[in-house]
């Protein structure tokens, strides 16, 4: 017996593991994603010889970009203004849509077949790009910043509402269960033991969308929703670079700063 | 009262949870049901609030049938079982207040829930519950604050602003370290006794089990394989209901800090 | 009773959370106020809407084989197509580019100096718009169409995909490194063997994510003249043919779910491996706009 099992584990030694299946689909992904980067490539007609031939094309836009005219981001400061107010007004309104329509997409808080149906128009609300919905909202309600909250209204539901039904979806399941056991209903399973829980996140996302909404300002201003893209649009027409990179760079700077605010506020909420 | 008439219960995946179980729970009883994990001591547990859903047979409890309810006799049997869970179930971020007026949910309007706003009727009742308790101190601290122990008593509160006549309990103290495991059980123990709320609990202590319980059912197998007093089940009934020698980890094994005088009795 | 209610504790104060929600109110009604927007409009809206979708419904349901309406399908589809080919060539030039410098910004791999550098061109790159890099560098170089559109995407996904890839190469596991350079690995073997096997799940999930940005990203691209379905959009909705329109918002609308869709199960099998699951509750992706 002993001897046969040593004879065995001796014609086996070295003991080396099966060699593993190859791993088919991370192959077949590279394969995959190369064909299409090859066709979208030649697609596009993709070349960087302009960087040799045309390089000196951009000197004069980019010389304007780099001499820009302070003065002007000063004059339109009511368009700032209006861009701040357009993304308050969003922001709080989508944010407030979003939590419902969150709390409506999740399995935990929403019966299998509402949120199926929420999942899916979330997705398809999403899919159109802010710009769709600005052009959208400027045919129904005419150009200026009433079309760029509604514009940004449902941009803000599609990332704050699927954000937070994620954040739903994982929250921890006990508190909930608990809910159930005492014989609450589903909308007050909802209130006490599921927003508390996801709160924090959604204030985070609430502060993250605000701040994408005044980078968005320039898409929303140019397609018609007002505020300091609209002056983009109008600077862009009269090729007024240099009045361009000054609104630009007070954006940034704008953009930099409301980060850092967020995040303070951020921390002494949570 | 709660009567089981031969009720089998098996989950969506075949799995067996209850295989046949009979029984009656007289008011005011405090059952402390064992087994090794997997026997179906928590689908039994589970089953009397509806949160498993019966199979076959027929499940009674204060009269009103679980097997078969509508969602809404549901929600109305719950509001009058209380339930204890291993991992305490609070939402740590509120106060512990709120967590006990949780037990109030299925006694308040929606609307009232959604605004928050429970009145002071059902406020009157949760600071009774926490003080029943010893935590009434506590109320406006977030429930993250507390320690274990401290996170199931307001769980236990929680059970009785439900003002309910009985409370299942499933593994209350296992993730309790020995001491306060028993002071845990001590309190459930005297509100039940103060109370008489019928109680069934899930415990995998035989020591616990026994220095507890007025009956002690022993599950292997979704079946029920004993079936008596605390005095009855000795040591050769516990290794007949887990079919192996006692170890040293079926024991808490530490003398309880604190002894109620009730306690001993 | 009143014995009870001796025992009770205070309440804490309600009057910072009440004065939060009111100033937040506050706020908010002092924008509406202050935007001065034409409110009144808001009665009629749904009203003109109704008719807009109506009129979108008629294009999508005529008969999609008969003229024009076929043209109108194929053409939303051709600019759609552009607009996908403009996104991917984008993710392509800003993955290839953020991968090295993402190890120049990542505290775990280089010395702080070159951290500190690295990061802020990132900042720099993340916080100007594609759509000046469009226009200021890219348009005047390379003319009107997508290549101009895919360049600017790219240099701007730089930015994002950079920071992300270095916050995950500095949060791999320690262990397996410290193993490579004990054998005596030179930096380069050490960040070959272990670190990139570690982070290049979460790396490649960030890729595929902003590939779906860099779709949404690219439309504002096109009404400058980049290409992409940006660049119909806007020509069809200032001439005001809802039939067509109807039409594009569908192809948009369908495939970019469907890009979606295939992504995020992509995703979802990179990280989380053929049978694994994912470990709920972190969306680092939230942090790229």
């Amino acid at each position: 017996m002993t001897a046969t099992a040593t004879e065995r584990l001796g014609e086996r030694t070295p003991l080396r593991p099966p060699k593993p299946a190859p791993r088919w689909a991370m192959w077949a992904g590279v394969g995959v994603a190369a064909i299409i980067s090859v066709y979208c490539l030649w697609a596009i007609e993709f070349t960087l010889r302009p960087l040799v031939t045309d390089l000196t094309n951009g000197q004069e836009v980019l010389r304007q970009f780099f001499d820009p005219n302070w003065a002007f981001a000063w004059r339109v400061r009511d368009q700032w203004l209006v861009t701040v107010e357009i993304a308050v007004i969003a922001s709080l309104i989508g944010c407030a849509f979003a939590l419902v329509l969150a709390l409506m997409a999740s399995r935990v808080t929403a019966p299998t077949a509402l949120y199926r149906v929420m999942k899916l128009v979330l997705a398809v609300q999403r899919s159109l790009p802010d710009l769709a919905w600005v052009l959208l909202f400027v045919t129904v309600v005419s150009t200026g910043p009433l079309a760029g909250i509604l514009a940004l209204i449902m941009f803000n539901i599609g990332v704050a509402a699927k954000l937070t039904a994620e954040s739903i979806d994982a929250v921890d399941p006990g508190p909930v269960e608990a809910a159930q056991a005492v014989g609450a209903n589903a909308l007050q399973r909802a209130r006490v033991a599921v927003v508390p829980q996801v709160m924090p996140s959604f204030v985070s996302y609430s502060f993250y969308v605000f701040e994408l909404n005044i980078r968005a300002s320039l898409v929303i201003g140019m397609g018609g929703g007002g505020g300091i893209g609209e002056v983009i649009r109008v600077q862009l027409a009269s090729f007024s670079y240099a009045n361009i990179s000054a609104v630009v760079a007070v954006l940034i700077v704008v953009v930099f700063a409301l980060d850092q605010l967020s995040r303070t506020i951020r921390r002494r909420l949570i | 009262m709660i009567t089981f008439r031969d009720v089998h219960v098996t989950y969506p995946t075949g799995t067996k949870g209850l295989d046949g179980v009979s029984l009656e729970i007289s008011d005011g009883e405090f059952v402390v049901v064992v087994g090794l994990s997997g026997a179906g001591k928590s689908t039994l547990v589970r089953a009397i609030n509806g949160l498993v859903p019966v199979t076959a047979g027929e499940l009674e409890v204060n009269g009103r049938r679980v097997d078969g309810a509508s969602k809404r006799e549901l929600r109305r049997l719950r509001g009058e079982v209380g339930m204890i869970f291993q991992s305490f179930n609070l939402v740590t971020r509120v106060s512990v207040l709120n967590n006990v007026l949780m037990g109030r949910l299925a006694r308040t309007s929606t609307l009232a829930t959604l605004v928050g706003a429970y009145g002071s009727a059902n406020k009157d009742i949760a600071f009774d519950a926490l003080e029943r308790v010893g935590i009434i101190e506590k109320a406006y601290t977030r429930a993250s604050q507390l320690s274990g122990g401290q996170q199931q008593r307001v769980a236990i509160a929680r059970v009785l602003a439900q003002q309910a006549g009985v409370v299942l309990a499933d593994e209350p103290v296992a993730s309790l370290d020995p001491p306060t495991a028993h002071a845990v059980m001590s309190d459930l123990r005297r509100v039940q006794r103060e109370l008489g709320i019928t109680t069934v609990v899930n415990l995998h202590f035989l020591d616990l089990a026994r220095s507890f319980a007025d009956r002690i059912i022993g599950m292997r197998a979704g079946k029920v394989v004993f079936d008596g007093t605390a005095d009855q089940a000795d040591d050769s009934v516990f290794e007949d209901i887990y079919g192996r020698s006692l170890r040293a980890d079926d024991v808490v094994a530490a003398p309880p800090v604190t002894i109620d005088p009730e306690d001993r009795a | 009773m009143s014995e009870v209610t001796t025992q009770r504790p205070h309440p804490p104060s309600k009057l910072p959370k009440t004065l939060g929600m009111l100033a937040t109110l506050a706020v908010l009604l002092v924008c509406i106020w202050a935007v001065n927007a034409p409110w009144s409009r808001l009665l009629d809206a749904p009203g003109i809407f109704g008719d807009y979708l109506r009129l979108m419904s008629e294009g999508v349901l005529a008969n999609p084989t008969a003229d024009p309406h076929q043209g109108y399908w194929v053409s939303a589809l051709q600019y759609m197509l552009e607009s996908l080919q403009m996104a991917w060539v984008g993710t392509m030039i800003g993955a290839a580019c953020s991968f090295p410098v993402a190890f120049l910004a990542a505290r775990t791999i280089s010395p702080a100096p070159v951290v500190a550098v690295t990061r802020m061109i990132l900042n720099v790159i993340r916080a100007v718009p594609e759509l000046i890099i469009a226009v200021a560098i890219m348009m005047p170089i390379f003319g009107f169409g997508p290549l101009a559109g895919a360049l600017a995407l790219g240099v701007g996904s730089i930015g994002t995909l950079g920071k992300l890839s270095s916050e995950a190469i500095e949060a791999v596991d320690p262990r397996p490194v410290e193993a490579v350079s004990s054998t005596g690995g030179n930096k380069l073997q050490v960040i070959w063997w272990g670190v990139v096997p570690q982070a290049l799940p979460e790396i490649l999930a960030f890729w595929l994510y902003r590939f779906e940005i860099n779709i949404r990203a690219g439309a504002i691209l096109g009404l400058l003249g980049a290409g992409g379905i940006g660049s119909i959009l806007s020509q069809l909705f200032q001439r005001r043919v809802w039939d067509r329109i109807g039409v594009t918002l569908i192809v948009i609308i369908v495939v970019t779910v469907i890009v979606d869709q295939i992504s995020a199960r992509v995703r979802h099998r990179i990280i989380a491996g053929p049978k694994g699951s994912l470990t709920p509750g972190r969306e680092p992706m939230a942090e790229m706009g």
